[in-house]
């Protein structure tokens, strides 16, 4: 792991030679993204190919570095240059590396939806050792999975969890430094966009969602480094690379293009940054959209419709129509406005459900903040113009039962910019932002909805450490299926190693058509855990158990009795 | 002769324009908060500091205003939240009983 690591580092750097464009922030933006796509890009091939194996993967990263390194590649990294940031900032981010090492280590994935449909296809994936392209478990199984492509690369050598929330650490890592681009950007002074990138890694929401799993706050990141590459006036083909990342993790990326492409015609008469070589840029940003346009196409080929299952399924309805969908998202505004903005409805979740986890910064000092600098600067109305367009075209976009919140967490980026450039306005502001920040380290200890598992997290071994324990007693090796639908949490069964095989029953008319199905698929345990799409099945599970076929063997788990 | 650079009226139209929709946003929120929310609400808080920020000079008092706003905005936000933290962080029993 640590070799592929190094491997993929020292050619992420011999790719940016060939594209960068002279200013520091940006390359540093689009060193990352090289990261991710050189990442993404080896652990899909390797899955479509079949060798999706650590050691396979693990050999491959030794050639490819002994390659790198007779290149003579180690010669030309450059000599490390921080930039001068406050004392106060650097032993803030001290202390939040730390604390992340320890989060990391401490938290097995627990939220909802990583353990429900993002996570129960890794599985598959790392013990296939290939791309599984649906298991039947839940309808979001088939969404665009360019942030597990990430995860997978975190446990694809251990054959464990342990270390799956580095995923979401790298992307906290690019949103501080798109955010220090951005307000460099802007015309703040290197210390003041360190407070700026700060403020916005310790946002709540962005910050419990990077070690939750989600892949909420990848996407808002790349949407703030695509908002910082375009205001660097970055070429093109450099702007299509988080492009075709984001669209490859998330369609709300895609949504949020529309703000961004407005921002791109306002800053239109800014000198523009060139890479070394426009052809080579075109070369990686055709790999990044290819890789963000597979989830799509692999949806058209294999299930009929590029956004399979929308509109098929009964838990995911398409969109209403516009004028509806308009009022919605009126609605959605004035909730934000008037109740989300204040937090106040719940702790910070992984979920976001009730509020949108910006925290007291954005509040307290981000609003009167943003009300000067609107006033005072050009590029910062442009700039929210374009971030505002962005999140109506989110909130357009997506149907009514949806929690929006977490799919917005690009927009306090905007606001730790406007506070960190109206620090110079009075000499208590510096203070007053230092103090904000501390209530924000403490409020992003653990997302809420974490704080349940913790009793059973804590106790076990690293070897072991799960967020639920409901399938001990299942042995190694045997297959456990849940009822197609939301909220299975299908993946404790397999968590941490891999070690069971995951199924899932669509449908059953009849109490023998069940046990006929589990027979079939050699499953020999059931859940029945979450809201099945189809309303009949919990009964005819039920019917099952009352003819014998299934036996009881906790709340909602049963062990198949026929052979 | 008409001098285009240091005509006052575009300043004075901007700030007439800006006063009306941070005025409309303050009759907005009178209207629409419930009065016993009054007391906690941004937008009418913000208003009403868009208004003093559009006539008021950025001399001494301004960014004692700001500073006001900026910690009134804070008690607001920690109100709504600080006891849902303290819960999470296992310092409180049940949320709201910090």
């Amino acid at each position: 792991m640590v070799v592929a690591n190094a491997a993929v580092l020292l050619g992420a750097h011999a790719t940016l030679r060939k594209i960068r464009t002279g200013v520091a922030e940006l390359d540093a933006i689009l060193f990352l993204l090289l990261r991710f796509l050189i990442i993404g890009t080896v652990v899909l091939a390797a899955g479509l190919t079949g060798t999706l194996r650590g050691s396979l993967l693990g050999i491959a990263g030794v050639v490819v570095l002994a390659i790198l390194l007779a290149c003579g590649e180690h010669r030309r990294l450059p000599p490390l240059r921080l930039p001068p940031i406050p004392r106060f900032v650097g032993i803030l981010l001290g202390i939040i590396a730390v604390r992340l090492a320890l989060q990391v280590w401490w938290f097995a994935p627990f939220a909802v939806d990583p353990v429900t449909y993002h996570l129960p296809k890794l599985s598959e994936w790392i013990r296939e050792g290939r791309l599984v392209h649906a298991i039947g478990a839940d309808p979001r199984e088939t969404f665009p999975a360019g942030f597990e492509l990430i995860e997978t690369w975190w446990v694809v050598f251990l054959r464990h969890d342990l270390l799956i929330e580095l995923a979401g650490v790298e992307f906290l890592v690019l949103g501080f430094v798109a955010v220090f681009a951005l307000a460099r950007r802007l015309g703040l002074q290197e210390p003041a966009a360190a407070l700026a990138a700060l403020l916005y890694i310790l946002t709540p929401g962005v910050h419990l969602l990077a070690i939750s799993c989600m892949n909420d706050t990848p996407v808002a990141v790349l949407i703030v480094a695509t908002a910082a590459l375009i205001q660097g006036r970055a070429h093109p083909a450099l702007l299509l690379i988080p492009v075709g990342l984001g669209i490859g993790m998330k369609p709300t990326y895609a949504y949020a293009l529309p703000g961004l492409l407005i921002l791109g015609w306002f800053v239109r008469r800014a000198p523009p940054s060139r890479p070394d070589s426009p052809r080579a840029a075109a070369l990686v940003a055709g790999i990044a959209l290819a890789g963000g346009a597979f989830w799509y196409l692999r949806n058209a080929v294999v299930f009929g419709s590029p956004i399979y299952p929308v509109g098929q399924v009964s838990q995911l309805p398409g969109l209403p129509p516009v004028s509806e969908n308009l009022v919605w998202a009126g609605r959605r505004f004035l909730r934000l406005f008037e109740l989300g903005i204040y937090d106040r409805d719940e702790p910070y979740t992984s979920l976001l459900a009730q509020i949108p986890g910006w925290g007291i910064a954005v509040f307290a000092m981000g609003l009167p903040a943003l009300v000067d600098r609107l006033r005072q600067e050009t590029s910062y109305r442009a700039l929210a113009g374009a971030l505002l367009v962005s999140v109506s075209g989110v909130f357009l976009m997506c149907p009514p039962q949806f929690y929006v919140y977490r799919f917005v967490l690009f927009v306090p980026a905007l606001f730790a910019v406007a506070i960190a450039g109206s620090l110079d306005v009075h000499p208590a502001f510096p203070r007053l932002a230092r103090a904000l920040t501390l209530f924000l380290l403490l409020g992003t200890v653990i997302p809420h909805d974490a704080t349940m598992f913790l009793d059973r997290m804590t106790p076990q071994g690293w070897r072991e450490r799960t967020s639920e324990t409901d399938f001990k007693d299942v042995p190694e090796g045997e297959k456990v299926a849940c009822l197609y639908g939301f909220n299975s949490y299908l993946y404790a069964a397999a968590a941490p190693d891999f070690r069971r095989p995951l199924a899932g029953i669509r449908d059953a008319s009849t109490a023998e058509d069940l046990r006929d199905q589990l027979r079939r698929q050699g499953i020999r345990w059931l859940s029945s855990r979450g809201d099945p799409e189809s309303p009949r099945l919990k009964s005819i599970v039920a019917q099952a158990e009352r003819a014998g076929y299934l036996r009881r063997h906790g709340r909602e788990l049963y062990r198949c009795t026929t052979p | 002769m008409h001098d285009p650079v240091n005509d006052p009226r575009p300043v004075l139209l901007r700030r007439v324009a800006e006063t009306a929709i941070a005025a409309g946003l303050v009759v907005f929120r009178l209207l629409r908060s419930p009065v016993e929310e009054i007391w906690r609400d941004w937008m009418l808080f913000i208003a009403l500091y868009w208004i003093l920020c559009i006539w008021g000079r950025r001399g001494r008092l301004w960014p004692t205003l700001t500073l006001v706003t900026m910690a009134l905005l804070a008690s607001v936000y920690l109100h709504g939240q600080l006891r849902h933290t303290l819960y999470s962080l296992g310092l409180s029993a049940l949320p709201g009983v910090p």
